[in-house]
């Protein structure tokens, strides 16, 4: 297990793709705290409190826009989503508005990750892998040791890009206590482990980078969620099984520690996910021929 | 004593049986050439004999162990198909990758060595995408013998290759099982090639060995025969033995008899004419490897 470890940390040093990612989340991560720094700057609320007050058109306008700018609805709501954000957004709330909310981190790994174990099938390379390593466990073992310390580190470089950007442009973030904070982001690491293990799941079944990488998606950006969400208004009664999804739990996740679903509940659906998608991989790869 | 022996080996994909109890034995120190048709069954018998596919049944012992218990595994080194290689990386990367798995000490010292050993030392750090297909076996080859391994598995090894480079490996191959006493299976259809290495030979068809033989008794049956159709076949070849006892003879499926060992045609129809036994035809024949092979392979073999 150990040699599969070394084998594969010398092919994300030596490889493009992790590098590409981490720029990727970098790039994304500066540009969006940049722009909450600037739509949060003083001199920018103003200016936009003063277009508000200068007589904009009041009440419900339907039609097309002639490019005089928002109506004094939007200002309002602009202003009042401001207001909120300069008092009291916290490193979490801010990572979770650009990352987790709508499924950019889970999305981005997801990705990363069926590029990364699908590559092993598609090159064929997996032939030299399974006749060195033939225990298909000590295989799994090793890649969910990986998936759990990729996401871990996908979690801190979204972390450390966007509040650096946010020190760097002024942006001034509520203070938040650092167990919280560190729980926070170890249960973001673990829930986008469980979105890891799905997709790897979905590799390993197909051999396929297409189906790792569609899976994954439809299942990160909280498609399925959603599906289920829909299907829970039509049949009440099963309408709980979205709280026990992992794109709830990152919707959750995206407001801080604070978010609908506790933390213990959204550890507990991150770890059944893992254990489950575990399972089911060692099934797939000992069943499936190489 | 046999580094590969199987026993009944079989493999079912659905209701087809790719591999019907498969019976295969090679020897120590073995080239073995595995010969069969496109789809015979060759590469499936090769993936278990890897332990990269599980036998539906039978069993597989490579030096007395299943094929995926970890001391028989680190033993063999396998080409299967095709050189599995990341493109975007060097191929000194690809065989990094290999050598850390495989958990060895100095594995920069054993690349450098491979890459040299299999001429590749001046391109290591090229993307091996931009490799050509020789190359690529080439480096395949490589990665197979990373470990030291004392049994090589190739399938297909000459695929693709021009005769220049079929020849470059083939020396190669013969000099890892001189020098190094790698014992050899390799399945192609380069048949020119394989006559030239192979030591033992085993021939698959629709998934059963037809037959396993020595490169001698090959040769020996390669060699020039007369070919005769007689009216009545059984009588004849019992005359002929008696005649002739210095001479080997073979009953084909349609009736005819081969005479092996320099037969003198005048004589042999001289000797059925006494008998009474007409003779329909009476003619000499050679036939070369790939005849030998084919025929073996396409039809039931009844020798």
């Amino acid at each position: 297990m150990a040699n599969i470890l070394r084998m594969d940390l010398y092919r994300l040093v030596h490889g493009k793709s992790l590098w590409i990612f981490l720029a990727v989340i970098t790039v994304l991560a500066v540009i969006s705290a940049a722009t909450m720094a600037y739509i949060t700057d003083p001199a920018f609320v103003q200016s936009m409190q003063a277009a508000s007050a200068s007589g904009a058109p009041t009440g419900v306008h339907i039609g097309f826009s002639n490019g005089s700018g928002p109506s004094a609805d939007d200002l309002a709501e602009t202003n009042a989503l401001v207001a909120q954000l300069v008092q009291g957004m916290t490193p979490e709330a801010l990572v979770g508005n650009v990352f987790l909310g709508g499924g950019g981190l889970s999305c981005l790994f997801v990705v990363f990750l069926a590029i990364f174990l699908a590559a092993e099938f598609e090159s064929g390379f997996s032939k030299n892998v399974f006749t060195v390593q033939p225990s298909r466990l000590a295989f799994l073992g090793a890649r969910i040791v990986e998936i759990l310390v990729l996401a871990a580190l996908f979690t801190v470089m979204i972390v450390a890009a966007t509040l650096a950007t946010a020190a760097v442009t002024g942006l001034e973030l509520a203070s938040s206590p650092l167990p919280d904070f560190a729980l926070w982001g170890v249960l973001v690491a673990v829930v986008a482990a469980g979105f890891g293990m799905l997709t790897a799941l979905a590799v390993w079944a197909t051999r396929k980078m297409a189906a790792g990488i569609g899976i994954g998606i439809l299942l990160a950006s909280g498609l399925v969620t959603l599906g289920i969400q829909e299907l829970g208004m039509l049949i009440p009664s099963i309408s709980f099984l979205a709280d026990y999804t992992l794109s709830s739990c990152m919707g959750s996740l995206s407001l801080g520690l604070g978010g609908p679903l506790g933390a213990g509940h959204i550890a507990l659906v991150g770890a059944a996910f893992i254990a489950v998608a575990g399972a089911l991989c060692a099934l797939v790869l000992k069943r499936k021929d190489v | 004593m046999n580094v590969i022996e199987t026993n009944g080996l079989s493999k079912a994909f659905g209701s087809k049986m790719a591999v019907d109890q498969f019976d295969m034995h090679v020897g120590q120190g073995d080239i073995y050439g595995f010969v069969g048709r496109n789809g015979a069954g060759k590469s499936t018998v090769m993936r278990m004999l890897a332990g990269l596919a599980a036998p539906t049944d039978g069993e597989v012992r490579e030096f007395g162990m299943q094929p995926r218990e970890a001391s028989a595994s680190r033993r063999i080194g396998a080409l299967i198909e095709s050189p599995g290689l990341y493109g975007s990386m060097s191929a000194t990367d690809n065989l990094m990758m290999k050598a850390l798995a495989l958990g060895l000490a100095d594995p920069k010292d054993k690349v450098r060595d491979l890459l040299d050993l299999t001429g590749l030392g001046s391109v290591g750090s090229k993307a091996t995408k931009n490799f050509s297909m020789g190359m690529k076996q080439r480096l395949g080859l490589a990665l197979a013998l990373l470990g030291s391994p004392d049994l090589l598995l190739l399938d297909e090894p000459l695929n693709g290759l021009d005769p220049e480079g079929a020849r470059e490996i083939r020396r190669l191959i013969m000099r890892l099982n001189d020098e190094r006493g790698i014992t050899v299976v390799v399945s192609s259809h380069v048949l020119e090639q394989l006559g030239k290495m192979a030591t033992r030979y085993g021939v698959i068809r629709e998934g059963r060995m037809v037959r396993e033989m020595s490169a001698a008794e090959v040769d020996q049956e390669c060699s020039d025969f007369l070919q005769l159709e007689a009216a009545n076949p059984t009588l004849a070849l019992a005359v002929l033995q008696e005649r002739f006892a210095g001479l080997r003879f073979q009953s084909m499926p349609d009736g005819a008899i081969r005479v092996f060992g320099g037969a003198d045609a005048g004589a042999v129809g001289a000797a059925l004419n006494e008998q009474g036994i007409a003779v329909r035809g009476l003619y000499a024949h050679r036939r070369d490897l790939e005849e030998f092979f084919v025929e073996m392979m396409g039809a039931e073999y009844r020798g």
